[in-house]
């Protein structure tokens, strides 16, 4: 709303920071949403997710998307769209080939740099 | 820096995405959202919408505030409804200038909207407004006035109050702008 106050909370700035840590990395720097969430402790995941996005949309962070093996948790691919996640993968750390929930077995991760996501 | 304005329309091109697909299931509901995600065309933007609408197609999207109707068009389109009417219906005055006085009130209407999006304009009217005060009133009170050969020759003197109400209206309503402003940014 025009006339609420637009109080940038103490979890804004912790926000800011880790944004500011990895657009001057100089080196290739990575964090999970689930590490965010620790770093910033937003009032809520749908309030930290809206502030995520409006740093994306403002070319401030960039952002790729994971697919985590569904029973050992290792990282098996990562992609530039979360639409791009195919249905079924070869899961290398098991050797089977699973089926891919695009909102359960992927997380979005914050990048320095885009580098090898599909 | 972008707007509130502009930070809104990212958020509204993400809940129009969302309502367009959430209906829709698996590889649909991808295709359908990335052939509307391809409609955008700055790619920061893109990501951005795609993020959001990622996340509450997977975790479901938080209920929308009733306030949210009202937003800054349906004001504008309301405020020269009833400013049409009342000129034409109420005033008896013709179309066209009903029609015309509701357009120059909502072109101010809008006017005042960008100065809370652009808060700091306050600041700066009312800089304005102290300036020009100082400027037109002070060097005012220097007043003379005296014969010569050639006439009388003066300046100055005490300013109309009509004057002095205006610019003690204007000042002190660019003030209050200002406090908002500094209030709602959380400068205290």
């Amino acid at each position: 709303m025009m006339f609420r106050r637009r109080q940038n909370a103490d979890w804004e700035n912790r926000l800011d920071t880790e944004v500011g840590k990895l657009r001057n990395a100089e080196t290739y720097r990575e964090v999970t949403l689930n590490r965010i969430k620790d770093l910033v402790r937003a009032p809520s995941e749908a309030e930290l997710i809206r502030a995520l996005a409006k740093r994306v949309s403002e070319g401030k962070l960039r952002v790729v998307y994971r697919v985590v093996s569904p029973s050992t948790k290792a990282s098996l691919a990562t992609f530039k769209s979360p639409l791009e996640v195919p249905e079924t993968m070869l899961d290398e750390s098991t050797g089977e080939e699973i089926d891919i929930d695009r909102y359960r077995h992927v997380e979005p991760v914050y990048v320095s740099e885009v580098v090898g996501a599909k | 820096m972008p707007s509130e304005t502009t930070r809104k329309e990212w958020l509204k091109k993400a809940e129009q995405l969302y309502r367009e697909v959430e209906s829709l299931s698996g590889l649909e509901q991808a295709e359908a959202a990335k052939l509307k995600l391809d409609a955008i065309a700055d790619k920061n933007e893109r990501s951005g919408v795609e993020m959001l609408v990622w996340y509450w197609l997977g975790h479901g999207k938080e209920p929308v505030s009733s306030l949210e109707w009202l937003t800054t068009n349906r004001i504008l389109a309301a405020t020269f409804v009833a400013v049409f009417l009342i000129g034409w219906v109420e005033l008896g005055v013709s179309l066209i200038w009903s029609g015309t006085a509701g357009l120059f009130t909502i072109v101010l209407v809008k006017f005042v909207f960008r100065l809370f999006d652009r808060g700091f304009m306050f600041r700066r009217l009312f800089m304005a407004c102290v300036s020009s005060g100082l400027i037109l009133i002070v060097p005012a009170q220097f007043a003379f006035a005296f014969e010569t050969p050639f006439g009388p020759v003066s300046w100055g003197g005490a300013p109309g109050s009509a004057l002095v109400w205006i610019w003690t209206m204007c000042t002190i309503l660019t003030f209050c702008g200002a406090a908002w402003e500094h209030y709602v940014s959380d400068r205290m």
